[in-house]
């Protein structure tokens, strides 16, 4: 069964050949709807990194349907795996450990991912290590030859996350908070998805919103009691971009939808922003990274590098490129590097865990 | 090996692997091909055991096969002319089914008569009601079904196999498996997929909605 004509194609920074005693790690990533493998050497250099996006398959359900996903992660992860290592010229034999996204994530999706990797190590005799995928994404930046300075504050932003980190120093990251309802992405497509805008709603609302009045709706601002001032809800600002629909309907008024979206896209930002410059400030950090599918907003970026740069100007701003912030396997390779030199391997029994937390080893 | 218990098949899956090659002094390596049951069944269940299955080929640059759950369980029986009915629970008041005829003549080979579909248990009795001899009923849908069955079909023309006969085995499968490998020496890991027989809910439901155009 073909299905890659289906789904794009992304090859990020493909460097060739391998270098004497570097250590090559293949990575494997199908926890949502990104199909990847890749291949990392020593954490830092990627060799290969093939992403197989479903985007266009759930995009007429107006977001992700698991079962649908996990079929086309199995129809499509051995080919991807043969073409990370075709692109970076390797066999398995020259291939030191195999790594995988356990979680968190789709359970149907992980299982795929996981059942692979447990087997692809077994019949290679190569050792197993278990990823935690939040963690990976800081990794990014590894990849990306710009190490975080720290302490370092990150916030991971996409449909299926919404998180906040805290590294304090290598090696020891907490969640300082996360969303109680809707992942940020999550809020962007349904949003998108009430005003028949298309699917995803992210980079479609970025786009519209260029054109409207930031300021034109007073959309509310969740800003949570004092003791979870870094969690955040999204559920309420859906709820009032929908009654603000309605509304205006009733009273038969004219809907500027460049406005509209402005509004809904600045309310939800300037919670992200500040939440992250807060939470910069409470933790003395000397960097801040965004990482996530929704680390692509212009508006996002550019708010969050002002605010910044006023309040904390010795933190600087992170933002891997584009394909290493949304899910890729490369990071998944090179997060599973320290863990690999440390001997932290996995067991045969290893099984996916959908709602695996920070820094939770199992 | 086969075992049918709580912990789940993602967590099983491998140490029994590795559990039987070791107590069988079979080294990964000589494996000449990997069979897997590729349903129907459930679907998770289902894509752990291809997933696993199409990685050890990959690996191990062997053939895969896919093989078909109820056809395995037919293989059961051997008696030449043998009407052979397996069934799974498909829940939704459906069972996962096939009708098998062992040829009378050698070489013995299963013949499919009725090609596995889901099925309500009255479509399922009504397709039988052809054949006017013994129906012989085995899988883990009877565990559901069998009240029925008994109830619905005259009693000299089901046979309800005994629980031994309900669960498929490995060694079921390995079997069809080896006979597929004769057939196909090249059956490749990409190749090897689920038979799903069922559409994604989400997929169905979206048709409907718009009348059934894709
Ligand atoms: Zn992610």
């Amino acid at each position: 069964m073909k299905e890659k004509q289906n789904s794009a194609k992304i090859t990020a920074q493909t460097a060739t050949g391998q270098e004497e005693g570097e250590t090559l790690i293949l990575g494997i990533e199908t926890s949502c709807d990104e199909t990847s493998a890749s291949v990392v050497a020593d954490g830092r250099r990627i060799l290969s990194n093939v992403v197989s996006s479903q985007v266009e398959l759930h995009a007429r359900y107006g977001g992700v349907v698991p079962e649908i996903a996990s079929r086309h992660h199995l129809a499509l992860i051995n080919s991807i795996i043969d073409d990370a290592l075709d692109e970076a010229g390797l066999k398995f034999s020259d291939l030191r450990a195999i790594a995988v996204s356990h979680g968190p994530g789709l359970v149907g999706a992980l299982l795929v991912g996981v059942a692979t990797a447990k087997a692809l190590s077994y019949a290679l005799r190569l050792p197993l290590v278990a990823v935690n995928h939040l963690e990976a994404h800081l990794y990014a930046n590894y990849l990306n030859g710009a190490p975080l300075t720290y302490p370092a504050v990150i916030l991971i932003v996409s449909g299926g996350h919404t998180e906040l980190l805290l590294i304090e120093k290598a090696g020891t990251i907490t969640s300082l908070g996360r969303t109680r309802d809707d992942a940020a992405g999550e809020a962007f497509d349904k949003v998108a998805r009430v005003l028949e805008l298309g699917y995803p709603g992210g980079p479609l609302i970025d786009k519209l919103a260029r054109e409207g009045d930031p300021a034109a709706i007073k959309f509310p601002r969740s800003w949570l009691e004092e003791e979870s001032r870094y969690d955040f809800s999204f559920s309420g600002l859906k709820t009032a971009v929908v009654n603000h629909l309605y509304h205006a309907r009733r009273r038969d008024e004219e809907i500027n939808i460049p406005d509209l979206v402005a509004s809904f896209q600045e309310a939800l930002i300037d919670v992200l922003v500040e939440k992250t410059v807060s939470a910069a400030l409470d933790h003395q950090a000397l960097s801040v990274m965004i990482a996530g599918g929704v680390a692509a907003n212009s508006r996002l970026r550019a708010r969050l590098k002002e605010r910044l740069t006023k309040k904390i100007p010795s933190a600087p701003l992170h933002i891997p490129p584009l394909e290493l912030c949304t899910d890729n396997a490369a990071m998944i390779a090179a997060a599973a590097y320290p863990l690999y030199r440390q001997g932290k391997f996995a067991p045969l029994d290893l099984n996916a865990h959908p709602g695996l937390g920070i820094g939770a080893r199992r | 090996m086969t075992l049918n218990i709580k912990k789940t098949h993602s967590e099983r899956l491998m140490p029994l692997l590795d559990q039987m090659l070791t107590e069988s002094g079979i080294e990964r390596e000589q494996l000449g091909a990997v069979a897997a049951a590729a349903g129907p069944g459930s679907f998770t269940g289902l894509r752990i055991g291809i997933s696993t299955a199409r990685a050890l080929a990959q690996a191990l640059k062997i053939p895969a096969l896919p093989v078909c759950t109820l056809e395995a369980l037919a293989e059961a029986v051997p008696t030449p002319g043998a009407l052979i009915c397996p069934l799974l629970d498909a829940r939704r008041n459906q069972a996962y089914t096939a009708l098998y005829k062992r040829s009378a003549e050698p070489p013995f080979k299963l013949e499919t008569l009725i090609a596995p579909a889901a099925l309500a248990l009255d479509e399922l009795i009504d397709s039988l009601s052809g054949f006017d001899q013994p129906i012989i009923f085995l899988g883990e849908g009877l565990q559901t079904y069998a009240p029925a069955l008994a109830e619905k079909l005259p009693a000299n023309r089901a046979v309800l196999a005994p629980a031994p006969f309900r669960l498929c085995k490995a060694s079921l499968v390995a079997l069809c498996g080896l006979r597929q490998l004769q057939e196909n020496p090249q059956a490749g890991y990409l190749e090897m997929m689920p038979h799903y027989l069922r559409r994604p809910e989400a997929e169905r439901l979206a048709d409907e909605r718009l009348g059934g155009s894709k």
